[in-house]
């Protein structure tokens, strides 16, 4: 019931917040939208990019502005306001997981984008229908599912994390930034990563982004075998409970931190 | 309201509801110089200085007490405030609330007191009251039908019916206040903090918010720290205060004794039948206030009779009263330097 | 004229120390745009690496676009990017007064007040990749182009200066939007791509209407001599045009706000 609570007034919160919703939401739309132009006219020329058809590219350049808008966590913001605001005492004085909090907001957030979401992709479904068939659900719903669940946890705990950095920086935004763009190289968050450079190719894989954007789509597009989609989702667990830990330990030294200024 | 309600029961006190044993909280502050090139020196190296934010304080509370914390600003009270309600860590000493160590954050404890800190929101600022209201019922696990009488008590002793809907950025402060206070009392804690809670107010909201936690205190035997630099406040609710001034607890008893003990002087007030050349009165003491025909001399205690009789005997007095001098003034006194209390 | 620029410079120095103060900020800032800036080019060269040619622009001609863009988004980004941001505070708390009561200009002062340096190293990146894009074309633009590009980026630079104090004057019609001052970011984004890649009605909204193409797209043409005829003087006047409407709706948004809150 106090997870239900915490979510209904998550959502309260976000409705509040429409007009800037709308905003960052134009942010993760018209981006890939931009693609589809391109990728439209590029084809013209060839038939296959990087190993992905038109349909293929054109169902994972939609498929990831579904994720940017649905998996993707934004948490940093609140958390880090209410580190700098003070506002955090009040939370850690009432019988309450601070986390809870946080973590059943942000799905209420998720819960708007999705949707904010859903007329742009029926438009999508309409502009590009011949193109987006139903692709491949790859080894079952079950494990696109999974996939997708791991996904958000990662981008969860990574965002959870850097907004504990508000212990120590005045203004994240400068961390943020750097994070976001290793994560758009990295991520496969507008381009799928084949199309990256083969000597970064390997850094990809030594970072969570990946988990969260390519690896659910790769997964979706039917790109993987039986035994990849098995490892694949061991890995991603694997990272989201590796960035679980990780977020624990700098809120427990953050904490600390909070407290030795005066709270 | 005068009586207590049916929720007090001798037998549960424990007692004491508070202990603070050689409490210390030192802070690392970061020495921050003016100009470009110690920016830019900073850049580089980092001066730090310690802070001694509470020290070495010691006291007692029981049961059902309205205990005023008293004292200038950044004296260290809303820190010592924090330390009870488990937000700080104490450098050294203890500190036990109702049988806890406040700072493990039991759920348990957490469950039983609440914390008002009169600049930092507990309810969500975007949303109406009875929102937050219902976030916190869930939070404090209290039952719907417990729930639905404390807020219609709440409601009805604050006045909250027209503000519940209303989103809480809308509100003026004192009813943000009043809506706050009800936030944390929604669970009947048996320990109340609170920080400054008429800052910023009008004279009638502060009185409002007064009688309510007068009222509270009574009925449910709530122990209730309060801490202000309102004199007001302390005046009406408390009938104990604990001073606190640079870290150190420098008083801790009767309101009442702390004038008698600390005031040198008395006040002399009058009224005259006609006007009165100020000259004539500044040899009985020192004019404090002198309005035409009314006015009151600051006299020394030993002298106040003598001076009393003097001023009978050589102006036409209309009425005459010794009063102790102004709380404000003695605390004033207490420190040497800073505002304290300054009214409204 | 002069009393502008030495506010201006007055303006110029206390941003530089206050940056300062800030210091793990200043320092991750300034590698995370330089960072962006960079990184710029690796969309340009993960999708040319793979394709050879987009409407008739490969990835030297890229370099064109993708550095003219990083040019001006940085030159608007340092100029103009803390007082979209500051201007939209004021209006979400109603603090508009003040500006309003100073002799000077209220749109200058609002609009210049502050200067965003941790972009600037972003500009020289930008022209970096112009460079290299005319080198690798072997091209040897004549004064006309050089003259035109210019003309065409000093253009942007003002267009989109306009649409973005456009964006955030609206907000003292809606109410409180905090993050108005961003709305430009991703229409102006649409510029890293040529804008020949559009299709339908995209693309004669992004030319005409709404200052994409004169972004990036058309400077870069001017650059390679295959700018439209007629073009450059139409985005003149588009500038022109945005920059008279986002005055004259400043003006207008204040008449009404002003009578609105007393």
């Amino acid at each position: 019931m106090l997870y239900l609570a915490l979510w209904r007034i998550g959502l309260q919160e976000a409705l509040q917040y429409r007009a800037e919703s709308v905003i960052w939401f134009l942010f993760d739309v018209l981006p890939p939208i931009m693609m589809v132009f391109l990728w439209l006219t590029a084809y013209e020329g060839q038939a296959s990019v990087a190993g992905y058809s038109l349909q293929a590219m054109l169902q994972y350049t939609v498929g990831v502005m579904v994720l940017r808008n649905v998996v993707t966590a934004h948490v940093e913001w609140d958390v880090s306001y209410q580190i700098r605001q003070g506002t955090l005492s009040m939370h850690l004085v009432r019988p309450m997981n601070t986390w809870a909090l946080w973590f059943m907001t942000g799905l209420a957030a998720r819960t708007v984008r999705a949707l904010m979401l859903l007329p742009v992709l029926l438009a999508c479904l309409v502009w590009l229908g011949s193109y987006l068939e139903t692709p491949e659900w790859g080894t079952g719903i079950g494990a696109l599912a999974a996939s997708l669940v791991l996904a958000y946890m990662i981008s969860f705990f990574t965002k959870l994390g850097i907004g504990f950095l508000a212990f120590w920086l005045t203004d994240i935004t400068g961390t943020l930034t750097l994070v976001e763009v290793v994560a758009w190289v990295f991520g496969g968050m507008l381009l799928p990563l084949e199309l990256l450079p083969d000597v970064l190719r390997p850094i990809a894989a030594l970072l969570p982004f990946q988990y969260i954007y390519h690896v659910p789509m790769s997964l979706l597009l039917g790109r993987l075998d039986p035994a990849e989609v098995q490892t694949t989702l061991g890995v991603q667990a694997a990272w989201a409970g590796g960035l679980v830990l990780l977020a624990g330990a700098i809120w427990q030294r953050g904490l600390r931190r909070y407290e030795a200024v005066g709270g | 309201m005068l009586d207590p309600g049916p929720e007090y029961n001798p037998s549960m006190a424990e007692s004491p509801v508070i202990v603070v044993d050689r409490l210390s909280k030192v802070y690392r502050v970061q020495k921050k110089e003016p100009g470009l090139v110690a920016s830019i020196r900073g850049l580089v190296r980092r001066a730090y200085v310690d802070v001694r934010a509470v020290d070495d304080v010691s006291f007692t509370i029981e049961r059902g007490e309205l205990i005023g914390f008293l004292g200038p600003n950044g004296a260290g009270k809303t820190t010592a405030l924090k330390v009870l309600a488990g937000l700080l860590h104490p450098t050294s000493g203890q500190a036990r609330v109702l049988g806890h160590e406040p700072f493990k954050r039991e759920r348990v404890f957490q469950r039983r007191f609440s914390l008002v800190l009169g600049q930092k929101n507990q309810l969500w600022w975007d949303l109406p009251a009875i929102e937050s209201f219902l976030l916190n019922k869930e939070i404090y696990g209290v039952p719907e039908r417990e729930f639905r009488a404390t807020l219609d008590e709440l409601v009805d002793l604050l006045e909250l019916a027209p503000l519940l809907g209303v989103q809480v950025r809308k509100l003026s402060l004192g009813e943000r206040m009043k809506c706050e206070l009800a936030g944390a009392l929604l669970h009947r804690p048996e320990v109340l903090f609170l920080d400054e809670p008429t800052i910023g107010l009008d004279v009638v909201m502060q009185q409002k918010i007064r009688e309510f936690i007068l009222a509270y205190n009574r009925r449910y035997a709530a122990t209730i720290l309060l801490t202000s630099h309102y004199m007001d406040d302390v005046k009406a609710l408390c009938d104990r205060v604990i001073v606190i001034n640079q870290g150190r607890l420098i008083y801790d008893g009767g309101l009442a004794d702390l004038v008698q003990q600390y005031a040198d002087d008395k006040l002399l007030q009058f009224e005259l039948e006609r006007p009165v050349p100020r000259e004539a009165l500044a040899e009985l003491g020192e004019l404090t206030l002198w309005e035409g025909q009314k006015g009151a001399l600051r006299v020394p205690r030993a002298e106040i009779s003598a001076r009393a009789a003097r001023l009978l005997a050589e102006f036409p007095v209309r009425d005459l009263a010794i009063q102790e001098p102004d709380v404000e003034e003695v605390i004033r006194e207490l420190f040497g330097s800073s505002e304290v209390g300054a009214h409204g | 004229m002069r009393r502008y620029a030495r506010v201006y410079a007055a303006c110029v120095r206390n941003c530089l120390v206050r940056e300062l103060e800030f210091r793990a900020n200043f320092a991750l800032s300034t590698t995370a745009n330089l960072g962006w800036a960079i990184l710029s080019m690796l969309l340009a060269g993960m999708i040319f690496g793979n394709v050879r040619q987009v409407a008739g622009w490969d990835l030297d001609r890229m370099f064109l676009v993708i550095g003219t863009y990083v040019m001006v988004e940085h030159v608007t980004s340092v100029l103009f990017q803390p007082n979209m941001a500051k201007l939209s505070e004021l209006v979400n708390r109603g603090e508009l007064d003040f500006v309003l009561m100073k002799p000077i200009s209220s749109q200058f002062l609002v609009s210049a007040r502050y200067v965003d340096f941790k972009d600037l190293p972003g500009v020289f990146v930008g022209l970096a990749y112009v460079l290299v894009g005319v080198q690798r074309l072997e091209l040897r633009p004549g004064p006309i182009e050089v003259g035109l590009y210019l003309l065409l980026v000093v253009c942007a630079t003002l267009a989109v200066y306009a649409l973005w104090f456009i964006t955030v004057t609206f907000s003292l019609w809606t109410g409180r939007v905090n993050n108005i001052a961003y709305l430009i970011v991703p229409v102006t984004d649409l510029a890293r791509v040529p804008t020949d890649v559009f299709r339908g009605l995209a693309r004669p909204l992004l030319t005409f209407a709404i200052p994409v193409a004169l972004i990036a797209t058309l400077p870069a043409k001017a650059l390679l001599g295959v700018l439209e005829p007629g073009m450059a003087s139409y985005q003149v006047g588009l500038t022109a045009a945005l920059l008279w409407t986002s005055h004259r709706f400043w003006r207008y948004s204040l008449t009404r706000y002003s009578s609105a809150s007393s």
